[in-house]
């Protein structure tokens, strides 16, 4: 009945024994992350699910290359990750938009720094702002816009890039649930398109079961990844697969795996 | 920042308003706004006015004299020697305090080990009386212009410092962050993220060093070199021409105000997106 996930016998991503460690302000060392083992299919859509403070984002970060394991490898396409590199671009929780750039010109920055002319940047830029749907708000500052137009330009700056690899830190975790509904049938339209390999971190099950193809549940104190779970649900969805029996009782499943033993966070 | 955002949307809508009426009705709106401060001086100016007559004290001849004594001081050409002296110096040293003083407040906001070392010393000279040092000046760069340049160099480059390097340090570090991912490095990441980021407080703290500069070089010209404005006050001074000195001082604190609020107007219009 599905098309399960992309073939993993070639990984884009492959993320082996990775650890991490952060000493506290009141220093308290705090094990992040502790042996995570994750390969990340090409062309694969995966949620990486968790209570807060499980290490998600950290992992994320790991795999773009702003943060360090400090153990571990992160390979991508065979290569180790020692940065961020061109290949990958993030999409952020709160946008991280400038606000002292306009919209097409946040969009252009990133093109900027990668030494693209600037008539191909602009080209480039109001092609994704096309894709988002903002065309008409090119020349707008980002306090005027809203949440979730203000995400759809961080959607549109880290396309403009074109990467090989999309990775979002729960990019709609700041907004209502309306405008996330909207901005997560977008984001798979847009998806669709190209397949792009996909790391979506998020806490809240149901995003990650209608976004996804595999969801990695992961479990905190320290931070691992505990199961891999296939969403076997057909890769054409709509919003209407949300009534299915189907897709409550997958995140029924995702939802007792989450609160079982060991999983939450007993402070 | 809904708030904001609203309220700036609506200030902008006012000020297109306004600009469709006309010169006219704009000042009539400004003096209506300043209506508070209008209406409050005058009791203020007659109190002066009254208190002058009485001769209560030397230094506060009546107003009526004082204005006087400003009309003679303009007209009579004093001042076009003392002027450009006194505003050379601030320019200079004004210019060396916002290039280096913007310089090195960047390099403290950046780096924790500049700051652990530098910062210490910046807030001494933060607070320390700068004044006792001026007349020390002498001794290392003569009675010349080079000391007034240097009194105001003393009296605003620490402010810009900190100015500065608040800036840098309040910017949202998820900023930076999405920079780096996006390989964004060295001059770009200062150019495009760091000192538009800090821009505010910079210019904070270059609006405030005018205002300083002003009063390092009248102090620096009254201690060191007995000319400018600052000359020009002690002669008054000390010749007990209170009317000439309280004119003289209402002349120097106008003009300082109003290159201020000529650094507010570039401020705001550098400022108006966010």
């Amino acid at each position: 009945m599905a098309t399960l996930a992309r073939s993993i016998d070639t990984p884009a991503i492959s993320i082996q024994d990775v650890g991490k460690q952060f000493v506290t302000s009141s220093g308290e060392s705090v094990q992040a992350l502790a042996g995570v083992n994750l390969e990340i299919g090409a062309g694969e859509f995966l949620s990486i699910l968790g209570p807060s403070g499980c290490g998600k984002s950290t992992l994320l970060r790991i795999i773009d290359g702003l943060i360090e394991a400090d153990t571990g490898s992160v390979t991508i396409a065979g290569e180790p990750v020692r940065g961020p590199g061109p290949d990958r671009a993030m999409v952020f929780q709160n946008f991280a938009l400038l606000p002292w750039l306009s919209v097409v010109e946040n969009i252009m920055f990133p093109l900027e720094v990668r030494r693209i002319p600037k008539d191909r940047r602009r080209e480039l830029a109001e092609q994704a702002l096309a894709t988002v749907g903002l065309s008409a708000f090119a020349k707008h500052y980002p306090r005027t816009l809203s949440g979730g137009m203000q995400q759809r330009v961080g959607l549109a700056r880290a396309l403009a890039v074109e990467p090989a690899i999309l990775l979002m830190d729960e990019p709609f975790g700041a907004l209502d649930a309306l405008t996330r509904a909207t901005l997560q049938d977008e984001l798979l339209t847009v998806w669709s398109r190209d397949r792009k390999t996909a790391v979506f971190v998020t806490h809240a099950i149901d995003e990650a079961v209608y976004l996804s193809d595999r969801v990695a549940v992961m479990s905190a104190h320290p931070g691992q990844v505990m199961e891999v779970v296939e969403i076997p649900l057909d890769r054409n969805r709509e919003a209407s697969i949300r009534d299915e029996p189907e897709f409550a009782e997958i995140v029924t499943n995702l939802r007792h795996m989450l609160h079982s033993p060991g999983v939450g966070t007993p402070r | 920042m809904n708030l904001t955002a609203a309220n700036g949307i609506r200030e902008d809508a006012a000020l297109t308003g306004a600009a469709r009426r006309g010169w006219l009705v704009r000042s009539a709106r400004w003096i209506y706004r300043r209506a508070p401060i209008l209406i409050t001086m005058i009791p203020l100016l007659a109190l002066w006015e009254i208190l002058g007559r009485m001769h209560l004290f030397l230094v506060l001849p009546p107003l009526s004299d004082v204005l006087v004594a400003m009309w003679d001081i303009v007209t009579s050409g004093r001042l076009g020697d003392a002027v450009p002296d006194t505003l050379l110096a601030i320019a200079i040293g004004l210019a060396i305090s916002l290039i280096a003083g913007i310089a090195c407040g960047i390099a403290l906001g950046m780096s924790p080990l500049l700051e652990e070392v530098f910062g210490p010393y910046v807030d001494v000279m933060m607070s320390s009386p700068v004044s006792a040092i001026v007349p020390a000046l002498v001794l290392v760069f003569g009675t010349g212009r080079e000391s007034i340049v240097v009194t105001v160099v003393l009296f605003t480059f620490f402010l810009i410092v900190v100015n500065t390097q608040a800036g840098v340090k309040q910017l949202d570090p998820a900023l930076r962050e999405m920079a780096l991912s996006f390989q964004c490095s060295g001059w770009v990441m200062l150019r495009r993220v760091i000192i538009p980021g800090a821009l505010p407080l910079i210019l904070a703290g270059a609006r405030m060093g005018v205002g300083r500069s002003f009063n390092g070089a009248v102090f620096g010209e009254m201690l060191i070199s007995i000319v400018g404005l600052g000359g020009l006050l002690m002669t008054f001074g000390s010749r007990f021409m209170f009317d000439r000195l309280d004119a003289l001082i209402i002349l120097i604190v106008g003009t300082a105000v109003l290159i201020v609020w000529i650094f507010e107007l570039v401020e705001r219009r550098l400022l108006r997106n966010r």
